[in-house]
């Protein structure tokens, strides 16, 4: 496995983007549709700003033997990974409301 | 040892023809210097070997096997140090090296090379452009890629860097394959083997200052 603190690195930055586009969501909407907005199109907002704010960071990672693609397949999984228990625990707590 | 031989490359955008069926060869062990006037396709031609510009055509060998540029990141068989700085802007230089570097041994050839723990606490940001481009050729040296290529690692840094940057491409040679484009021709010179001038849409073999001149790139230089 390469270098993996690299890639929780490329995941943080990815999701704080993530974070900020489904809090602003959430602001104008609810907390449900922010936690909805996180959990799918939010990863490719994330993306986009990545590749918008810091794309001369992608020859960290290619350098490294990521290549762009890779290391979207790794964020969108990840974030599929942690999306589940968020929305199965949403969907619990407005289910028991 | 490692052999890299690029036997026809050719690079058009539009209807500007940067090379047309140019070869190049480079082994571990040599340093191989490209020039070339601002738009002859240097930094193009570094990109197209690192698979992140595709070529029009190109047809080499890597280590006996067909090259092929899309395979060259995710095998690790070249490292790219790009004009501009590519290391995480807001992180400390000591946090940067163990997210590029994975076993602590070749972390701590990097903390103990020279000027290191002077800088280790500052953010990669905060760098001056001889610090930045020391920290990163540094990172590059101990990462596993056989062949490097740097893309004006001399350019606008102050003297002091350029020593250290030169005695480190030295100390590497024997490791690895580098290609060096820069336009600053006397810091190059004395660390390479060969040399190309990049052009009439193809790479010219040069001997030195001489032949620089005699092919009007020092003219452009002098403007």
């Amino acid at each position: 496995m390469k270098n993996i603190g690299a890639l929780l690195k490329y995941y943080v930055d990815v999701s704080l983007y993530n974070l900020g586009a489904s809090f602003i969501v959430s602001l104008y909407g609810s907390i449900l549709w922010g936690l909805f907005i996180y959990c799918t199109i939010g990863v490719g907002i994330g993306l986009l700003c990545f590749q918008y704010f810091k794309k001369k960071e992608y020859y960290f990672y290619y350098n490294l033997g990521w290549t762009r693609w890779q290391l979207a397949a790794w964020v969108g999984g990840l974030n599929i990974i942690i999306a589940i228990p968020i929305l199965l625990i949403s969907a619990l707590l407005l289910w028991l409301i | 040892m490692a052999h890299l031989k690029i036997e026809a490359v050719s690079k058009t955008f539009g209807a500007k023809r940067l090379f047309i069926d140019a070869s190049l060869r480079i082994k571990t062990g040599e340093i191989l210097g490209v020039f070339g006037r601002n738009g002859s396709g240097k930094s193009t031609l570094l990109q197209i070997l690192f698979g992140t510009v595709r070529a029009d055509r190109i047809v080499g060998v890597l280590n006996a096997e067909v090259f092929d540029p899309r395979k060259v990141i995710t095998r690790q068989q070249i490292g790219y140090l790009p004009q501009f700085s590519f290391l995480p802007q807001f992180q400390k230089v000591r946090q940067v090296i163990p997210l590029f570097l994975e076993t602590g041994e070749l972390q701590d050839k990097v903390f103990y090379a020279p000027r290191i723990a002077k800088i280790e606490n500052q953010r990669v940001g905060q760098l001056s452009i001889g610090e930045r481009r020391y920290l990163e050729l540094l990172l590059l040296a101990y990462a596993p890629h056989p062949f490097l290529l740097l893309d004006e690692p001399f350019s606008m840094i102050e003297p002091l860097y350029k020593d250290i940057i030169q005695a480190l491409l030295l100390d590497l040679k024997p490791r690895k394959g580098i290609i060096l484009t820069d336009h600053y021709f006397r810091d190059v010179l004395p660390l390479t083997d060969r040399n190309i001038l990049l052009k009439h849409e193809s790479f010219l073999p040069i001997l030195g200052e001489e032949d620089l001149a005699r092919l009007g790139y020092l003219v452009m230089i002098k403007k």
